[in-house]
């Protein structure tokens, strides 16, 4: 039950600069304790795509790496919070969407500051059925901003808590038949995207819109083989990718804890602050200095969040690996690598299956 | 008594601090790499000790004028007087510490200018954004009509920073000056340091981060630069 008190929060973070001075009424956080799997995974691979900063509220052009940054982060936060869990099968960070996992999700961050984290989150599955769709919301409280904020878990845990039981909620309503039906429809999906004439009938869609298997390749279909074979391969570059986020989140944990910390105290003063009255009064010298430390802290904080952005956004160093007897090395960002990876493993299926028979059809 | 503390303010003070800029500023290239101008830049540990100085000599004329009558009131002003005093020093060391960078990289667009400060924070300005008037916990930054790149930062506890960026005439020169005020001293504090631009060259000191290999620093060129300079040199 969502007990209201009255806060003050000046939203003075969410702008960076030039922002208006907005005084709301915040709810008190709530605390939502995470659900955990009691027979251990079932089994569902989940891809969170890189989240989406697009529409985010009052984000300058300056500060929009901090955003970027923040895009980047928090799905890593969701996918240690998913993989704490035990409901899960993998559970990745990816670039663009993953094909074939049975379940996807894609978040919009709307407000994310240290006071207040809104997100917008969609997670549907291989079928194209949506489990969820709506606004997450959470408030930090004064103690996860204590001095050992490293040690101390997120201040917006209880946002990725609530994601993650909603998704096991509705993992656990589904029949184990539906369950099985979602990882064939995956794999399927996967092997429509290399082999549209060989799979497509495979997948019908039904009048809803989502799809539905039609029949299953059998079970020696050396087609199909291949395809699991090229599946397994993505691996590769899915470890690479994980790499890369670990790094990241690593480098984040740095300084990202502590802009928030700094940024809450600044807003903490705000919240104390009359501005009239204040103003007029003589304050002591020590309170001074100790607001310009807190505002250097978090402006040294931000711009060393905008470097990790960017170094986020560069090259990152090649990937060498042996394909079916070759020796491949892919260049550039993370997302060109990633692509040019799963483009690289389609041109190995179509060279492999070129001469073998297609043997069944639904 | 209060004819020190204005004659000490009239040594520090500056214009009041902006409430906000014109509607239509007029902005100045600022691009490029700029360093400290020793030659015209105030050295500020002697300006605050001339300041010291001044206003301490002052108060020990006041204290003898006060001491002859032997008044408790004339006694608790020559103390107040030098509160003021270790508090104008204050203002003036903090001041300080916000204008100590000696190299400027600073990147302009159309719409944006980002000053980067040796061993500080940058400072960043989005030249489009709407300038709301000024309220505690707020920052504003913009041209003037005059040219002038002013940065405002109204923090909590009344502490009121303003950085102002003046290009001179013949573009030589950039005045970097940072005014501080609080509501402890009637007066602002400023402090000024001149730059002057200066290459990039073979003898820089250049610093990258990047995930892999966190921060690397080296002499020379960047790679980015000696690409220019490859374009520049034609085919070998």
């Amino acid at each position: 039950m969502k007990i209201w008190f009255t806060l003050i929060v000046v939203f003075l973070l969410t702008a960076c600069s030039s922002s208006p001075v907005e005084k709301i009424e915040a709810p008190k956080p709530v605390s939502v304790a995470l659900n955990y799997a009691v027979d251990g995974a079932q089994g569902l691979n989940v891809s969170i795509l890189l989240f989406d900063t697009q529409d985010a509220v009052q984000v300058s052009r300056i500060y929009q790496p901090v955003r970027n940054a923040e895009a980047a982060y928090l799905p890593v936060s969701l996918r240690n919070t998913l993989n704490e869990t035990g409901y899960w099968g993998a559970v990745s960070v990816v670039p663009t969407l993953d094909t074939a996992s049975e379940v996807f999700v894609t978040g919009r961050i709307i407000e994310s500051n240290a006071v207040e984290l809104a997100m917008q989150f969609k997670v549907f599955d291989s079928r194209g059925v949506v489990w969820i769709n709506r606004e997450y919301r959470d408030y930090a409280l004064p103690e996860s901003y204590e001095l050992n904020i490293k040690a101390s878990e997120d201040p917006f845990q209880d946002l990725f808590n609530q994601l993650a039981n909603d998704m096991s909620e509705f993992m656990l309503g589904m029949t184990s038949a539906e369950q099985n039906a979602l990882l064939d429809t995956a794999m399927l999906r996967y092997a429509i995207l290399l082999s549209p004439e060989a799979f497509g009938d495979y997948l019908v869609e039904n009048e809803s819109g989502h799809l539905q298997l039609a029949g299953l390749p059998a079970y020696n279909d050396p087609l199909y083989n291949k395809v699991r074979i090229i599946r397994g391969r993505e691996f590769a570059i899915q470890d690479v990718v994980d790499d890369h986020f670990e790094n990241f989140y690593a480098d984040m944990q740095r300084v990202y804890p502590f802009w928030r910390q700094s940024s809450y105290e600044l807003l903490a003063y705000n919240n104390q602050l009359d501005v009239g009255n204040s103003r007029a009064s003589r304050q002591s010298w020590a309170e001074v200095e100790r607001v310009y430390r807190l505002y250097k802290e978090r402006k040294l904080n931000e711009d060393e969040l905008r470097e990790l952005a960017s170094s986020f956004e560069r090259e990152i160093d090649p990937t060498v690996a042996e394909l079916e007897g070759r020796v491949i090395e892919i260049q550039g960002s993370l997302l060109t690598q990633y692509v040019t990876w799963r483009r690289i493993l389609r041109e190995i299926y179509a060279q492999t299956t070129e001469n073998t028979p297609l043997i069944q059809t639904p | 008594m209060l004819l020190v503390l204005v004659s000490l303010g009239g040594c520090a003070s500056q214009p009041e601090i902006p409430k906000r800029l014109p509607n239509s500023g007029k902005a100045v290239n600022l691009a490029g790499n700029w360093e400290v101008d020793f030659k015209l830049t105030e050295n500020s540990q002697e300006k605050l000790l001339y300041l010291y100085e001044i206003a301490t000599s002052q108060i020990r004329q006041e204290q003898k004028r006060r001491d002859n009558r032997d008044s408790l009131a004339g006694r608790q002003m020559v103390q107040q007087s030098i509160d003021d005093l270790g508090d104008l020093i204050k203002l003036g060391t903090l001041a300080d510490t916000m204008n100590q960078s000696n190299v400027l990289r600073i990147e302009q667009g159309e719409d944006y200018v980002l000053i980067k400060r040796e061993d500080d924070f940058a400072l960043n300005c989005e030249l489009s954004l709407s300038i709301p008037d000024l309220s505690s916990g707020q920052e504003w930054c913009g041209f003037d009509n005059r040219g002038k790149l002013i940065f405002v930062s109204r923090l909590p506890q009344g502490l009121d920073i303003v950085h102002e960026f003046v290009l001179s005439a013949d573009t030589e020169r950039l005045s970097a000056t940072t005014t501080v005020k609080t509501p402890a001293l009637a007066n602002s504090y400023s402090i000024t340091r001149i730059y002057m631009p200066f290459e990039q060259g073979s003898s820089s000191y250049n610093c990258q981060f990047t995930l892999e290999k966190k921060k690397t620093c080296w002499l020379g060129i960047d790679e980015s630069e000696l690409e220019v300079i490859e374009e520049k040199a034609g085919p070998k």
